[in-house]
């Protein structure tokens, strides 16, 4: 294992560590969310950011997960431990599915198509009640036990996440140092470019879809478990998808921690706004928004690579002063 | 007799989607940004034709003249101020600055006017005009006559002046239009602008018909893509066989299937469009297919 | 790489300390009572969840002006739940972070679980005086009381109504009454739509179509012509404001003329509706929480209401929601009043033990809670009706100040 895994590993134990050393709920319950955010955004990454494909509509995925392991819970029982398999399973047909006809599509059509599934995955469930409930949403009743996958402690919620959010990291990783990475990348920059240098393009982009989208139902099952109650539009909106777009776009797309540091970063500034400001309505969201433009603007490529520039800026600073000295060492025999 | 009424009704609200594409319609075309604060371009307009109402007493087809100057103005800023500094970013950069304009606008709106629904009242509001049994709203039928009569300055306007043909140009190919010596940027920002005016007019049409609050874009903003799409990106005249074509199914989808399942049908359709024809039906060349955002 | 080795230490130091320097968290025994609020006043339900808010607010205002509860004043402690989402995330804020562990909401039914679920999670109270889907209070969780009258009750206004009041009007048997319902496909409009389903199929009335939407449609036309098709006596409607506006104006630009337009809270009751619309409101039947227009002996401390919400907003209040607020918000106050304590269990306890007579509150309601459910049996929906740009209320009779009035 080289030197440089040691930091992110030190992270996760450190963060793993966390729950021993504190009660807080509240704090809790926001890095739970900013794991879930981190772990979907990650698993957008690896078709949005390593591949390019600008997709909008993930909030499908994850509201997918969401209904088909609640739906089998309620109806059959069946503990959401198996109905996560099945969540997966179910999430990477319709990725498949959605994939074949899409990828056909480039630049803002792809994105535009990828909006419109959605969109009729959301009204569809709305209209659908029989199976799904409609927009009185879906409700687990608060029954602690490992089985139904609730638990009374927010640590066990945590851990799981933390867990999922590892798992996602190491797949990431994994696929960024292969050739499947550079594959990806190589279709990001110009898809004809790399379907002549004899990638097979459609294979590839539909393998970072299947990962993509079965990460980004098992984060929803996850959601389902932790809130207990979720409709439509908390798990099918446009806002959920852009959400997760925008957190590894910000954090840094196509880099392995990109997504994460940009949910470390997303998701705390809109509970800092959003408890800023509760007396002038719509403040949090303004201010919010003038960030948003403001930071896409001035990092384009995410806020990561700025960080590592400076971070080896640093870095080489020590290592060139070191140099220097060994000469003035040389020099001076 | 009901089929006939809900056709009528479906090109009537096909006129307003129309409208409201078309400067989205000019924005994609020769621009080629997704603009996700069209619909709060959208509101602003209509915010706007409520305070000409409410302090100036004026009419919303009065002020539209001023609304369409004004929308114009606010154009021009956003292009040059917003857009243009990002023209060479990634594609994510465009797609976030665009939908952090909408957020930054609909809580600007909020902060403002409140949540409230605010409407003016002309005293040809619910008029309509009965044809053999068939029912037109007087609102709506006003503002599909502005659409007819848009499309046919619009196609006028790109067809017979220099100014035209040049936006027709980048909207082509605007690596060739440059070459040619037609200034890009300034084409943007006429482009933009044009694009802004356009739905400072759908605005001040609207007013009589809805009511405007903070989040109404939202409610426009997509059925303006599908439409666009549709038609063909860049092709001045398939956003308005586009928006009449949203408009008929819309309409003829409620009253088959279910009002429910509407959007439904409209995204499905959509979907199938851009598999089949992913430049969409009306549009006639290659150009718009490259489009690398 | 001896800095780098620093760096990760200084990070876990800091997490550490981060983790053991938030343990301080106001408790109790300081001199407020503090009371978390759970409301939308941001996206596209701030209008009428901001109303709901402002109803708290000033019941707040009153019991501190007259010295609050026993000596203590009440400090509200705010938070803008947009969504189910928000709310979850700022009901556990409130609850963890500011050591509050009453809190109230929410005017929409997605923010109530989503809040009601934290609560009951961390051993909280959670009150709604709002939100209307019958679930809230199914789930027989003892953290949830509500005190506003749920989606079943205004079907029952609904039903009672045809029943004791159109179908003599309109001369049919209760069983020839062609009934269709419109609802917007939110959660709000699905639960009252199916509930007036239900109690329909009881009473032997027949329900003609089911048209639903979805709220954020900007055209109704395809409902219109459905209903014109359908025919019916007499249409439940549950709209919010933009497809309460839009039901009126377009049916008059199709020209059709609903006989019967009953709506049922939401988009209806609002002036925003009124202005919008003008004449056409006149004559729009709806089911809501009390409105203004009403006989004020049978609700007692209305004027006073009104008086402060103008002192206080410099205008006239949107809806009756401000005042269910109000109300549900004084039968909160006096629960923690009576248990003398902030301590969730004395307070259900001191609430469960509440009896109020009906007409002896300002929204005319009685409470008397279910132990099991927490929700308050002796509310009600009442019959307004839009009559020369006021909304009257024309139905019960004891809270009526107007007949009923029936276009020929």
């Amino acid at each position: 294992m080289s030197k440089k895994h040691i930091f992110p590993i030190l992270l996760a134990i450190c963060a793993a560590l966390y729950p021993v050393l504190s009660d807080d709920r509240y704090i809790m319950n926001i890095l739970i969310m900013i794991l879930l955010y981190a772990t979907i955004a990650s698993g957008w990454n690896i078709l949005g950011g390593y591949g390019g494909q600008l997709s909008l509509g993930h909030a499908l995925f994850f509201g997918l997960g969401a209904y088909t392991s609640t739906l089998l819970y309620l109806n059959f029982g069946l503990s959401p431990w198996v109905g996560m398999i099945i969540a997966v399973i179910v999430c990477i047909i319709a990725g498949m599915l959605i994939g074949i006809p899409t990828f056909k599509l480039r630049g803002p059509y792809f994105t535009l198509g990828t909006i419109a599934f959605a969109e009729v995955i959301r009204h569809v469930t709305l209209y659908w009640r029989d199976l799904t409930n409609g927009s009185m949403g879906l409700n687990i009743k608060y029954e602690p036990s490992f089985a139904a996958m609730i638990f009374k402690e927010y640590e066990y919620y945590y851990w799981l996440i933390l867990g999922l959010l590892v798992l996602t990291t190491l797949l990431v990783h994994w696929i960024d140092r292969n050739k499947m990475g550079y594959y990806l990348k190589a279709i990001r920059e110009d898809e004809d470019a790399a379907e002549t240098l004899g990638i097979n393009t459609s294979k590839y982009k539909m393998l970072a879809m299947m990962i993509s989208t079965g990460i980004t139902g098992l984060a929803g099952v996850f959601y389902a478990q932790f809130n207990l109650f979720f409709e439509p539009e908390s798990v099918f909106h446009m806002n959920i998808s852009t959400e997760i777009a925008l957190i590894a776009i910000i954090g840094g797309a196509g880099t392995v921690y990109g997504p994460i540091l940009g949910a470390f970063i997303i998701i705390p500034l809109n509970e800092i706004l959003r408890a800023s400001f509760p007396d002038i309505h719509g403040m949090n969201y303004f201010v919010y928004g003038i960030l948003l433009i403001v930071i896409v603007i001035l990092t384009p490529n995410g806020l990561l690579p700025i960080i590592t520039k400076w971070w080896d800026k640093i870095f080489r600073k020590k290592v060139s002063k070191t140099k220097g000295v060994t000469k003035y060492d040389l020099e001076s025999q | 007799m009901m089929i006939l009424q809900t056709l009528i009704s479906g090109i009537l609200l096909g006129g307003i989607y129309a409208l409201i594409s078309m400067g989205l319609n000019m924005i994609l075309g020769v621009v080629r940004i997704i603009n996700f604060a069209h619909g709060e371009f959208l509101m602003i307009a209509m915010y706007l034709s409520y305070i000409f109402y409410a302090w100036g007493g004026m009419d919303p087809y009065v002020s539209a003249i001023f609304i369409v100057i004004i929308l114009f103005v606010l154009g021009l800023i956003t292009q040059k101020g917003l857009i243009e500094p990002i023209l060479d970013k990634p594609a994510s950069t465009k797609i976030f600055a665009t939908l952090g304009l909408s957020i930054v606008l609909q809580n600007l709106a909020l902060m403002i006017f409140d949540a409230n629904y605010l409407s003016v009242t002309t005293p040809y509001q619910s008029s309509v005009v009965n044809l053999l049994g068939i029912a037109i709203s007087v609102p709506r039928l006003v503002s599909f006559g502005v659409v007819i009569a848009i499309v046919i300055l619009l196609y006028l306007f790109l067809q017979k002046t220099m100014v035209g043909r040049a936006i027709r140009a980048v909207s082509m190919q605007r690596q060739a239009a440059y070459l040619v010596g037609v200034n890009v940027k300034r084409i943007y920002l006429l482009a933009f602008g044009i694009g802004t005016a356009l739905v400072g007019l759908a605005g001040s049409m609207l007013m009589p018909i809805y009511s405007v609050y903070p989040t109404l874009g939202a409610s426009f903003v997509l059925i303006a893509f599908v439409v666009v799409v549709l038609g063909g990106m860049g092709n001045m005249f398939g956003a308005f066989y586009g928006g009449l074509m949203i408009g008929v199914i819309e309409s003829l989808a409620g009253v088959i299937f279910s009002p429910g399942l509407k959007e439904v049908i409209y995204f499905i359709i959509f979907i199938l469009v851009l598999l089949i024809k992913p430049t969409g039906i009306f549009s006639k060349g290659k150009g718009s297919e490259a489009v690398g955002l | 790489m001896k800095k780098k080795w620093m760096l990760v230490v200084v990070i876990c130091v800091a997490m550490v300390l981060a983790a053991c320097g938030d343990e301080t968290s106001a408790g109790e025994g300081s001199e407020e009572i503090k009371i978390g609020t759970v409301f939308p006043l941001t996206g596209s339900l701030a209008l009428l969840g901001g109303e709901s808010f402002r109803g708290v607010e000033l019941a707040v205002k009153e019991v501190n002006a007259n010295g609050g509860i026993d000596g203590k004043q009440v400090k509200l402690v705010n938070s803008d739940a947009v969504d189910a989402d928000a709310a979850q995330s700022e009901a556990t804020r409130l609850i963890n972070k500011e050591g509050i562990n009453l809190l109230v909401g929410s005017f929409s039914s997605g923010i109530s679980y989503a809040a009601s679920e934290v609560a009951e999670r961390n051993g909280a109270q959670y009150w709604e005086l709002g939100a209307v889907a019958d679930n809230v209070t199914d789930r027989n969780y003892q953290s949830i009381i509500r005190v506003n009258p749920p989606a079943s009750y205004f079907s029952v206004t609904h039903i009672n109504f045809i029943k004791n009041v159109v179908a003599e009007q309109i001369g049919k048997e209760l069983k020839d009454i062609k009934v269709a319902i419109t609802h917007e496909d939110s959660a709000y409009g699905t639960t009252i739509a199916k509930e007036a389903e239900k109690l329909a199929k009881e009473e032997g009335i027949d329900i003609v179509t089911t048209q639903s939407y979805s709220s954020t449609s900007n055209d109704l036309s395809s409902v219109i012509l459905n209903l014109k098709k359908a025919q019916p006596d007499l249409v439940i409607a549950v709209s919010y404001i933009n497809d309460a506006i839009l039901l009126s104006k377009q049916s008059e630009e199709l020209g059709y003329k609903i006989p019967i337009l009953v709506g049922s809270g939401g988009g209806h009751t609002l002036t925003d509706y009124q202005k919008s619309v003008g004449d056409l409101a006149n004559g729009v039947f709806n089911i809501d929480f009390p409105q203004y227009e009403i006989n004020t002996d049978f609700t007692p401390g209305l004027e006073e209401f009104m008086k402060l919400y103008e002192e206080q907003y410099g205008e006239k209040p949107q809806s009756g929601h401000s005042l269910s607020n109000y109300m549900g918000m004084k039968v909160m106050i006096q629960a923690i009043d009576d248990a003398g304590s902030v301590d969730v269990e004395k307070v259900r306890e001191a609430a469960m033990n509440i009896k109020i007579e009906k007409g002896t509150t300002a929204t005319g309601w009685g409470v008397e809670f279910d132990s099991e459910s927490g929700q308050n049996t002796a509310g009600e929906a009442y019959l307004t009706q839009w009559i020369d740009g006021e909304l009257l209320t024309v139905w019960p009779e004891e809270v009526s100040i107007h007949e009923p009035v029936f276009k020929k």
